[in-house]
């Protein structure tokens, strides 16, 4: 190949996401430039730890990070939250506003000062509060011990919540011994892989951090060196790839939860009313927080929150 | 350079750099930035910036001083000494006594601490005078000492354990759990070893003197008894707090640490001056360790990243091999990394190339990991590099050298080894405790 | 050469002996989170993190002190068998990888203190401490294993009998 180049993913290799974004990803450039661009695909932890492969990408270790740039919002502000909504108005509003409503224009000048190219987004499944007693709405995460990070941490934090700060491999057994008694983590497939089913025997739905997507992005050495008739085609590979991941992926969530169900799991339904006070208290930390910490933040909430508003979403 | 010569010329130069002397950490380093540099980009030396920057946020990491702070006060404090005493009386009189009641005492210091070298130092010093002036033969008495100090890092808590469980993202107490039971198992191992070869040669580990056992009384036996309650009170801190969910494991080594130093102004055994000391001890093991550690991860990202993970991956899955046949070449690539090599650094190097083959070959990870700590016991008594081997040099009496100490590992290791074949042969005895505990 | 290698050494000592104290309150720490959150079901924010920033300055600043103390562990067994001044050359050859390695990791951290400081960079979490400072305490750590490194390179070459005795109690 003309150009080779090694890429990172956040998904675990095992997982669907990983075979069927970042692998079929891979394949789809491969055949799409004619084998001129060859993609060397790595899983969450292989090359480094998944909280520098932003770091990575910008000093151009990686050509490809497949990531969430929140992990580089200790350095850049504007970039707290970034793959996080406050409300789902369907599964597809962040890939969408990328693309149609001028996210790209906005996250690609930040993120383009960092030496990085922000190549596009994939859908992404929501999180749910997984608990040992039921969650049935935000009274019950008063004076909670859970385990959260990022928006989740300082949306539970408002309503409440004592909020513990663990490393992925302590969460199972810190439900398990009741260190804490709830976790968000991250997506179903996921949390279901690592067993916390086994220990967690509450899950609150709906997920009320839909809608939210995850990042690729290439380091800008690399992508000025592809030439300029290959680029439409590499973005092409990746639209391809997470449309068909986004089927598959709520296929497979949907699947889960009548497993979940069946082995014992109860699926606590919020109401409407409780899921709206968890959007408001989001929407707050990221108005008076995140906002307040940065201009470009601001702008970017702002064109969310107008894109929501188009999709009927009606912001307090 | 095809990724097979790389591979050669990689591993080839570390282990050259290795016997010529070059301590792991900067062997590793070197040898990693070099190749790097040259098959990967002068760009891919950030990796090495970017796994220092992990390793200083790796909660889990944080139980590795805390444990070995521990040791040090354990070891500076004399705790070990009422253990060792209490073993004396009860197990003296029987015919290579001594030696199974240091693989007793081995197991229950094991059961608090997380490293292997409390039960070393402290049996080194107190249990190995002891045979010896009994005449109990040399190589097994120390052979016991540190096969059975090794079970510190199998018996729960165990730093190979957090190390694994983090990297394999499994959950720590589960890892923990799988260990236990190997742990007893190789412990019962030693003990029947040794009391074969006493029946077999009883001047191999004579009984106590029968005048010597009438002048214990009573009241000592009770006294002694009781000299174990601190220790016992220890283990239940550190596990219990575990265990009942007080605390992660990052936070028992801290409990483990407090209350060990606890137990040593109680016993009016422990000085200020002890403190510092141990301090900086701790500082120097810990510091080294990371180090090796962060070397390791460079290392096997720039193999990984030059197409060393999928060769491994090919050259064990793509030639059809039964699983079982895979899993054993593992294990002798432990092993022999072992010989040479520090066992948390070879559980970083390892563990990102092999648990996906493991996976993919339908073996269990938890099982995995309780074969890999197995082995690695192995490498702490296996020359030329065992950390055992210098713990006990630096505390045998006089008149032991190292060459007595190379010798008399033979036959432990082999123990250590038949532990390892049951364990692949019956991997219930890894896994079945943690699903039951567990609840899977 | 003799006082610029004792310095080096009292240096290190001196980093060394502070940083080792460190375990100290992140024992004391990290016993606050227990009792916070099992006593008084509170759990703190700022426990984790705070241990995990001691535990950064702590095992990077204590990288001289070690090496001055010859606690990086290595395989001596082939050394052993050689004379003297055999010996000391295959010890400035490795203490010469040793230097090269220290280098690159001095260049490579530094840039991402740079990058760190530029940016004030925090830790991504609810309770954001600034994580510049650790970042920034891995080059300076790179540059004290430096110097030592140097320190026993001069002693083993230029001045053999002036060697410290590396010791034995490191545990693992
Ligand atoms: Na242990
Ligand atoms: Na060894």
């Amino acid at each position: 190949a003309e150009i080779t180049w090694r890429l990172q993913s956040v998904a675990g290799a095992g997982t669907t996401e990983y075979k069927n974004l970042v692998e079929r990803f891979a394949k789809e450039v491969n055949q799409r430039t004619g084998g001129r661009v060859e993609v060397k695909t790595f899983p969450a932890g292989m090359l480094m730890s998944s909280a520098t492969v932003v770091d990575a990408v910008s000093k151009g270790t990686l050509d490809v990070g497949h990531t969430y740039l929140v992990y580089f919002s200790g350095k850049e502000p504007a970039l707290k939250a970034v793959n996080e909504w406050p409300a789902e108005v369907n599964a597809l509003q962040g890939y969408n506003w990328f693309y149609e409503g001028g996210g790209s224009e906005l996250m690609r000048k930040i993120v383009a000062r960092h030496n990085m190219h922000f190549l596009g987004v994939s859908p992404l499944l929501g999180e749910q509060i997984w608990s040992k007693k039921p969650i049935r709405g935000v009274a019950d995460l008063k004076g909670l011990k859970v385990r959260a990070a990022g928006l989740a941490a300082d949306g539970f934090a408002k309503l409440g919540a004592s909020v513990v700060a663990l490393p992925g491999e302590e969460v199972y057994t810190a439900l398990q011994r009741g260190v804490v008694d709830a976790v968000e983590f991250t997506t179903m497939p996921v949390n279901y892989g690592l067993g916390l089913q086994e220990v967690a025997k509450f899950i609150s739905v709906p997920s009320y951090s839909g809608g939210g997507t995850s990042d690729w992005i290439v380091s800008q050495a690399a992508w000025n060196k592809v030439p300029a008739e290959l680029k439409p085609k590499i973005e092409e590979a990746l639209k391809v790839a997470s449309m068909d991941y986004n089927t598959s992926a709520v296929a497979e969530e949907k699947e889960l939860m009548v497993k979940l169900e069946k082995s014992g799991v109860t699926l606590v339904k919020w109401p409407d009313s409780e899921m709206r006070k968890m959007e408001n208290a989001r929407l707050a930390v990221m108005k008076d927080k995140y906002a307040a910490e940065s201009k470009d933040y601001a702008e970017k909430l702002d064109s969310q929150l107008k894109f929501l508003g188009k999709l009927g979403y009606r912001v307090n | 350079m095809g990724v097979q010569l790389l591979t050669v010329v990689l591993f080839g130069s570390l282990f050259a750099l290795i016997f010529l002397g070059v301590p792991l950490a900067f062997a590793l380093g070197s040898v990693a930035v070099v190749v790097g540099f040259f098959e990967w980009g002068p760009m891919a030396l950030h990796l090495l910036a970017g796994h220092v920057k992990s390793a200083t946020f790796n909660y889990t990491l944080v139980s590795i001083p805390f444990f070995m702070f521990m040791a040090g006060i354990l070891n500076k404090a004399g705790v070990a000494n009422d253990l060792y005493h209490a073993i004396h009386v009860l197990f003296g009189p029987l015919r290579g006594g001594l030696a199974v009641g240091t693989v007793l005492a081995c197991t229950i210091i094991a059961a608090m601490s997380g490293v292997s070298a409390v039960g070393v130092m402290a049996m080194g010093s107190l249990a190995l005078p002891a045979m010896l002036a009994r005449g109990y033969e040399k190589h097994m008495s120390m052979g016991t000492i540190l096969a059975g100090g090794a079970l510190g890092q199998l018996i729960p808590p165990s730093v190979l354990g957090i190390v694994y469980s983090g990297l394999a993202n499994l959950s720590v107490g589960q890892v923990f759990l799988s260990g236990l039971m190997p742990g007893l198992l190789l412990a019962s191992l030693f003990i029947t070893y040794v009391l074969l070869k006493c029946w077999i040669n009883p001047a191999a580990g004579p009984a106590m003197p029968a005048e010597e056992r009438a002048r214990i009384t009573g009241r000592e036996r009770i006294a002694s008894l009781l000299g174990i309650v601190p220790m016992a009170l220890l283990v239940l801190a550190v596990l219990g707090a575990m265990f009942t969910g007080i605390a992660g494991p990052t936070e028992a080594a801290a409990v483990g640490a407090v209350g060990s130093m606890v137990i040593g102004f109680a016993r009016r055994s422990l000085r200020w001056g002890d403190i510092a000391d141990a301090a900086r001890e701790t500082l120097k093991s810990t510091s080294m360790v990371i180090w090796i550690a962060v070397a390791s991860l460079v290392f096997v990202s720039v193999y990984a990243g030059i197409g060393g993970d999928k060769l491994v991956r090919s050259l064990l899955i793509g030639m059809d091999l039964p699983a079982w046949v895979v899993m054993t070449i593992m294990m002798v690539i432990l092993f022999l990394l072992g010989m040479v090599m520090d066992p948390i650094g070879i559980i970083f190097l390892t563990t990102p190339i092999f648990l996906p083959i493991v996976v993919a070959l339908g073996f269990d990870p938890l099982w995995y990991g309780g074969m890999l700590i197995i082995n690695l016991e192995m490498s702490y008594l296996t020359p030329p590099f065992g950390y055992n081997l210098f713990y006990l040099n630096s505390v045998a009496p006089k008149g032991i050298s190292m060459k007595d100490i190379y010798k008399s590992t033979p036959p432990f290791i082999a123990l250590q080894g038949l532990g390892l074949v049951i364990c692949a042969f019956a991997p219930q005895v890894v896994t079945w405790l943690p699903k039951y505990v567990l609840g899977q | 050469m003799r006082q610029l290698c004792d310095a080096i050494d009292r240096l290190n000592d001196w980093v060394g002996s502070l940083a080792a104290l460190l375990i100290l309150p992140s024992l004391l720490i990290t016993m606050i989170e227990v009792v916070a959150r099992y006593a008084f079901n509170s759990p703190t924010v700022w426990v984790n993190e705070s241990v995990q920033i001691l535990f950064g300055f702590y095992f990077l600043l204590g990288g001289g002190y070690t090496l001055l103390h010859g606690g990086h562990v290595r395989v001596d067994l082939l050394l052993l068998g050689l004379k003297p001044r055999a010996r000391r050359r295959a010890d400035v050859i490795g203490l010469v990888v040793t230097i090269f390695y220290f280098a690159v990791l001095l260049w490579f951290t530094g840039d991402q203190a740079i990058d760190a400081i530029a940016s004030r960079e925090r830790a991504e979490s609810p309770w954001a401490p600034y994580i510049f400072p650790v970042l920034t305490a891995a080059p300076v750590a790179a540059a004290l294993m430096l110097l030592q490194a140097v320190a026993l390179i001069v002693r083993a070459y230029v001045d053999p009998t002036h060697a410290i005795k590396p010791d034995n109690d490191v545990v693992g």
